[in-house]
């Protein structure tokens, strides 16, 4: 869907960002000292570091993404808040306190403040560089798809190449972000996260009151271009109708397929239609045809609907999808024509029980390759019942195990969950903000607000979600774009402004990925390692040289991976975590003989298995090496479920065979 | 360097151990009220995708009827785990910062 850039969007995204970049410069000049750039002192004030907690955690994936997965697949979306909540509660009760009693600035010290071994250092300094890579590739990926519609941004001609739209959202984001973490380091990225996660929490709590106030309607507004896709019983009807139309065999990859084309032959113009399975009420015989939306793409060449790509005259381009097809005001047989077509305003619970009882248009996606080498992306619509809408499953892979027999498609449901819950807590950059607060007690608190934040924040992407769903709005070929888009149906100013929140949500997350991966080399592996011993300004040099390095490799894997789900290598982000970094903490924590190498071994365990089975699973083998699915040698996708209990193994294992015999 | 924070701790090591337990306590409690809704989803989607329940208990003739509000069971028990999660949190953290029974004994 091509996007208009919007002054006013363009307005306050630089107000934003000139405004956090301000703060920034302003803070940064505060940072003195080693403790001021990695942990800002430990001075940062618990109800601040604990929404700075949200603000960090709550990325492009949370919010992007988990809204764009409700808006498109329901509650499939809604069991990844579930998951990441989870979370939260494990880093609560069982790490928070515990670990800031520990450590001093970063994961790898908290592991090794009681041994002082380089295998413990060196290992998990590695196991943060990689986690925190997997998170930082979908902010950056997200970042990009972002920054290109809202700002309408038009291809970058240097001359020599161009860079693409995308390319260019990457770059700003990247630029954008080093410049915060290198004049300041923690104290305004804490500072740039507080503000992005009330922000959020606050202007999506606007949103909410405003879809409420909506209600429900099935007719939803059609100044951005909705329309309802357009029903037909038999394509015979159409060439009855107008003479020009022919419909095409079924020849080739188009055999057996539930597509009937119908080419006008005046123009040249075909038009795709797809069967619904659904019989028309009056003509019980035959099925309904229904139009779809399509792109046909061949040796670079783009139609839309059979038409070039373009705003302008003989262009087509896609029209916003996703309404309400019927409320169950209309079962009711007392209720009059035109008030079964709008709720009018209602509460929270009342909007549930609504979608649960509605009849929703929601579009899916199909693939075809033509023998004249024509790729065809088929946007299709279904009318599905609001009540399957609400239950798990609508994805085409992801949730798959939870209706499924399937014993390898249960486990792989059981191993995402169990990989968000233990995720979390083992997450480099949420770790190192254990630091920022003055003790135990603080961390404690600040981890509370921090629950209390993101709770109720997924409970409002819950509605943000379910509202794209319904106010034809959504842009069928991304999912990312679901929030913003909905605000736009409420007016310029809100779609500017959360254009401008998700812009400081990539930018709060990966400014906290940055620090944490600067601190993991700079402090870690360099400082230990090379048994260099830097003074404090040597060390806060070096971890400003690692931000700008990282910064790089970050943009340059971001632009690298443009076609990748964001979704899916968060969650591989998730099960290395869970996987690496969890068992030793817990283990560190809880287990008197725990040793330096058990813990050394089981980072690198858990974090090379977890590794491998995802680079041989087979969404890698689709989506990264375009193999098929059956080839790959792994039984399902998510590792969790095998390698952190294999991670907990190792680490007894290794630690009882090496565990120091007392005087013998 | 920064100073270690274990002397500055100001919490007493009586009241630590009493936190952590009861903190661990309060993991194994949402533990399972989290691996009830995992398990559920999956043998029990029947259940999991209905607005109503129904029991039936040994003595009764007429079976009780749960409703759940009006969404699914779903919907209720999911959007039950984040407020458990806001609740539990914020209850340990009142509790917390109480002081230890023996503390206030002298």
């Amino acid at each position: 869907m091509l996007y208009s850039p919007s002054l006013t969007a363009i307005l306050v995204f630089t107000a934003f960002v000139g405004g956090v970049l301000g703060l920034s410069f302003w803070l940064g000049r505060r940072a003195k000292s080693s403790a001021g750039y990695f942990a800002a002192h430990g001075q940062v004030p618990w109800f601040i570091n604990g929404v700075a907690f949200a603000g960090d955690y709550l990325s492009a994936a949370s919010f992007l993404g988990i809204c764009g997965m409700i808006a498109f697949f329901g509650y499939d979306g809604f069991l990844y808040s579930i998951g990441y909540l989870a979370g939260w509660v494990v880093a609560l009760f069982v790490i928070a306190e515990p670990i800031k009693r520990l450590g001093k600035f970063t994961f790898a010290d908290a592991l090794d403040a009681k041994f002082n071994s380089r295998g413990i250092r060196l290992t998990a300094a590695i196991s943060t560089l990689v986690v925190s890579i997997f998170y930082l590739i979908p902010q950056m990926v997200g970042a990009g798809a972002l920054v290109k519609p809202l700002l309408g941004l038009p291809a970058l001609n240097l001359g020599l190449f161009t860079l693409s739209p995308f390319t260019v959202g990457v770059l700003i984001v990247g630029i954008v972000v080093t410049a915060i973490v290198v004049t300041a380091g923690m104290v305004s990225t804490t500072w740039v996260q507080f503000i992005k996660g009330a922000l959020l929490v606050l202007f999506c709590g606007a949103l909410t009151l405003m879809i409420l106030n909506r209600g429900l309607m099935t007719d939803p507004p059609t100044d951005h271009g909705f329309r309802k896709p357009q029903y037909i019983v038999s394509p015979a009807d159409e060439v009855t109708l107008n003479p020009n139309y022919e419909i095409l065999p079924e020849t080739g990859p188009w055999l057996g397929k539930p597509y009937v084309r119908v080419k006008d032959k005046t123009d040249g113009i075909l038009r795709i239609y797809r069967e619904t399975g659904q019989i028309n009420g009056f003509t019980l015989l035959r099925p309904d045809l229904v139009e779809t939306q399509y792109s046909a793409t061949n040796a670079g060449k783009i139609l839309i609907n059979g038409k070039p790509h373009g705003r302008g005259k003989d262009q087509a381009d896609f029209y916003p999808v996703g309404h309400v097809e019927r409320l169950p005001l209309a079962d009711s047989p007392n209720t009059p024509e035109d008030e079964a077509s709008h709720t009018g305003p209602i509460g929270p619970l009342a909007y549930l029980s609504t979608i649960q009882g509605s009849t929703i248009v929601t579009w899916a996606t199909d693939t075809l390759l033509d023998s004249d080498g024509t790729k065809y992306t088929i946007y299709y619509p279904r009318r599905v019942a609001g009540a399957d809408m609400l239950l798990p499953g609508n994805h085409p892979t992801l949730f798959k195990g939870v209706k499924s027999n399937n014993l390898y498609d249960q486990l792989n449901f059981f191993s995402l969950m169990l990989a968000l819950f233990f995720g979390t807590a083992a997450l480099p950059h949420i770790l190192i903000r254990y630091y920022t607060v003055k003790d135990a007690s603080a961390a404690r608190k600040s981890t509370v607000v921090g629950i209390a934040t993101i709770g109720l924040f997924y409970i409002l992407t819950l509605y943000l979600g379910l509202g794209a769903m319904t106010s034809g709005a959504l842009d069928v070929t991304n999912s990312n774009m679901a929030a913003p888009l909905l605000a736009r149906t409420f007016g310029e100013l809100p779609f500017a402004i959360v254009s401008a929140i998700a812009f400081t949500t990539v930018l709060g997350t990966v400014c906290g990925l940055i620090m944490a991966a600067s601190g993991a080399v700079a402090h870690d592996l360099m400082a230990v390692l090379l048994k260099r011993s830097m003074d404090d300004f040597a060390k806060i040099r070096a971890g400003k040289i690692v931000a700008i390095a990282v910064g790089i490799i970050a943009m340059l894997l971001g632009i690298l991976f443009e076609k990748m789900n964001v979704t899916f290598l968060v969650g591989w982000a998730f099960n290395i975590a869970a996987s690496a970094n969890l068992p030793a903490l817990v283990m560190l924590l809880f287990w008197r003989h725990t040793t330096a190498k058990g813990i050394a071994a089981s980072v690198l365990i858990g974090m090379t298995t977890s590794l491998l089975w995802i680079f041989l699973s087979a969404d890698a083998y689709v989506s990264l090496y375009g193999l098929s699915a059956a080839d790959s040698p792994v039984p399902f996708n998510q590792p969790a479920i095998v390698t952190v209990p294999l991670s907990f193994l190792t680490l007894v294992v290794v630690s009882l065979f090496t565990r120091k015999r007392a005087a013998d | 360097m920064s100073q270690t924070t274990q002397q500055n701790d100001p919490e007493s090591q009586q009241v630590i151990v009493r936190n952590t337990r009861r903190g661990l306590l309060l993991f194994t409690l949402y533990t399972f009220l989290y691996g009830g809704f995992v398990l559920l989803m999956v043998f029990r989607f029947d259940l999991m995708s209905s607005t109503t329940a129904t029991f039936q208990l040994p003595g009764q003739a007429a079976p009780i009827e749960i409703f759940f509000g009006g969404p699914s069971l779903a919907v209720v028990y999911g959007i039950g785990l984040i407020f458990a999660a806001i609740v539990l949190a914020v209850w340990y953290m009142i509790a917390a910062g109480r002081p230890g029974v023996r503390e206030l004994k002298g």
